[in-house]
C-alpha cells in the first residue's frame, strides 16, 4: 500500500510567489526594496516549479521547516499588506523560506540518487 | 390452441426487442452530448497545455527586466520536457477517442461499425501505452523514482493504460450494440476515471506554475509600461492606458481559468454516465445525467469562449 502524500507545500508558494510579484510592482514600495522583491519572487517562481512536480510521502526536517517558512511569509505578508513599513520583514522571511526549499529540494535529489 | 402461446411468444420477443432498442437508444442523445463536451475540452486542453512552457519562459523575460538582469539561454530552458507535455496530450487524446468510441457504438447499426470504433480506440490506447513505456526508460535513465519525492511531472499512467487494452480487446469480440455500450461504459468506469482523476490533479499544479506565471508577467508589464510612459507625450498616454488595460483584462482572464475544474466536471459527467447504465434508466435517472453533463458542456463553453476572447484581443484580425 502506498503512502498517503502529504499536502504540497507548491500551493502555498504559489500564492506567497503571487503576492511577492504584486508587491515588486506596487508603486508605493521603494524603488529598492521593489527590486528585491522581485529577485526574490523570481528564485521562489524557479523553485516552485520544482516543487509542483513532487509527492511528498515523508515529514522530513526539510519538509517541516519549509512548511514552518511558508507560514512565517504569508504572516509577513499579511503584516505588509496592514503597513508597507514591514516590507523588510517579508524580504528576511523570504530568504530563509528560500534556503529552507534548497535543502528540501537537495533531499530529495540526495534519495534520488540513493535509490539509483 | 397454439396460436395464443405463439402470439405472446411474439408479443413478448417484440416487447424484448423494443427494449433492447430503448435501452440503446436512451444512450444516444447523452453520450452524443458527452462526445461533443469531450471533444471541445480537448481541443481548448491542448493549447493550454502546449502555452505552460511558454509562459514560464516569458515569465522569466520579464523578471530578467525587473531585475535590470540580462536575458540568457537558461530563461528559454522548458521547465517541463516535451516527452512529459506529449504524454499529456496522448492520454487527452484517448478520453477523446473513448468518447468518440462510446458515441459510435451508441449509434452503430450494424457489426463493422462496431468494430471500427473499437479499432480506432485501440490504436489511440495502444500509442499511449508506448508513450508510458518509452517514458518509463527515459525516466529510470535520469532520475530513478524516490522514496520520499516521486516526480509527478512523471504523470504515471501505467494502470489506466493497462486497463484500457483490456477493454479495447474486450470491445473488438462484441458482435452486438447493447451488449458494446454495456462493455464500454462499464469497462471503462475505473480507468478512464482514474485517467481524468490523474490528468486533472496533474493540471492543478500546472495551474498553480501558470498563475505564478502571470503574476510575473503582470508585474513585468507595469514596468515596462511605466517606461514607455516617461517617453510617451501626452497626447498618446490615453492610447497607452487602453492598451495596458486590455492587456490586463487578458491576463485577469486567463488568471481566472481552472483548467483542472474542467476534468473534475469531465469526470463528474462520465461518472454519471456510469452510474445511469447501472441504474433502472428511469426518467429520474436520465435527467440526472442530463444534468451533469449540461453542467460540463457550460463549463467546456465558458472556458473555450474565454480564451477566445483573449486570441479576439491579442489578434483583433482573427
Amino acid at each position: 500500500m502506498p503512502d498517503q502524500p502529504l499536502p504540497n507545500p507548491a500551493e502555498q508558494l504559489g500564492a506567497i510567489v503571487s503576492q511577492l510579484y504584486e508587491l515588486a510592482g506596487n508603486s508605493e514600495v521603494p524603488a529598492d526594496q521593489r527590486q528585491a522583491i522581485s529577485v526574490k519572487a523570481h528564485d521562489l517562481r524557479g523553485d516552485l516549479v520544482g516543487m509542483v512536480a513532487m509527492q511528498f510521502t515523508t515529514e522530513t526536517a526539510a519538509y517541516q521547516s519549509v512548511m514552518t517558512n511558508l507560514g512565517k511569509v504569508t504572516a509577513a505578508l499579511q503584516q505588509a499588506e496592514q503597513s508597507i513599513q514591514n516590507i523588510a520583514d517579508v524580504v528576511a522571511n523570504t530568504a530563509q523560506l528560500a534556503a529552507s526549499i534548497d535543502s528540501l529540494l537537495q533531499e530529495a535529489a540526495q534519495a534520488a540518487a540513493r535509490v539509483g | 390452441m397454439l396460436k395464443r402461446p405463439i402470439g405472446f411468444l411474439g408479443l413478448t420477443s417484440a416487447a424484448l426487442l423494443l427494449s433492447s432498442c430503448t435501452t440503446v437508444s436512451i444512450y444516444q442523445d447523452p453520450v452524443s452530448k458527452f462526445q461533443t463536451a469531450v471533444n471541445a475540452a480537448n481541443d481548448s486542453l491542448r493549447p493550454y497545455l502546449l502555452g505552460v512552457n511558454d509562459l514560464n519562459t516569458k515569465a522569466n523575460l520579464y523578471d530578467k527586466v525587473l531585475m535590470d538582469k540580462p536575458w540568457g539561454t537558461e530563461d528559454l530552458t522548458n521547465a517541463i520536457p516535451s516527452a512529459e507535455i506529449q504524454l499529456r496530450l496522448q492520454a487527452l487524446s484517448t478520453i477523446a477517442s473513448y468518447a468518440n468510441a462510446l458515441a459510435a457504438v451508441a449509434n452503430s447499426k450494424d457489426v463493422g461499425n462496431l468494430t471500427q470504433a473499437a479499432q480506432t480506440l485501440g490504436d489511440d490506447i495502444n500509442g499511449l501505452s508506448t508513450t508510458v513505456q518509452g517514458l518509463a526508460a527515459i525516466r529510470s535513465g535520469g532520475n530513478a523514482p524516490n522514496p520520499m519525492a516521486k516526480r509527478a511531472a512523471t504523470l504515471d499512467l501505467s494502470g489506466p493504460v493497462s486497463s484500457l487494452v483490456t477493454l479495447a480487446g474486450t470491445l473488438a469480440i462484441e458482435h452486438q450494440q447493447k451488449e458494446a455500450i454495456m462493455t464500454t461504459i462499464l469497462g471503462g468506469d475505473k480507468p478512464i476515471n482514474q485517467l481524468i482523476g490523474l490528468l486533472r490533479d496533474d493540471l492543478r499544479s500546472l495551474t498553480v506554475m501558470d498563475n505564478a506565471s502571470y503574476a510575473s508577467i503582470q508585474t513585468g508589464m507595469v514596468f515596462l509600461y511605466n517606461n514607455a510612459r516617461n517617453k510617451t507625450d501626452p497626447k498618446a498616454l490615453k492610447d497607452l492606458i487602453d492598451q495596458l488595460v486590455k492587456e490586463n483584462d487578458s491576463i485577469q482572464t486567463l488568471r481566472a481559468l481552472q483548467a483542472n475544474s474542467l476534468l473534475s466536471d469531465m469526470q463528474n459527467a462520465y461518472v454519471a454516465l456510469v452510474t445511469f447504465a447501472k441504474s433502472g434508466k428511469q426518467p429520474k435517472d436520465l435527467a440526472d445525467l442530463a444534468g451533469q453533463i449540461d453542467v460540463f458542456t457550460a463549463h467546456v463553453k465558458l472556458f473555450d469562449n474565454a480564451i477566445t476572447s483573449v486570441q479576439t484581443a491579442v489578434h483583433p484580425a482573427r
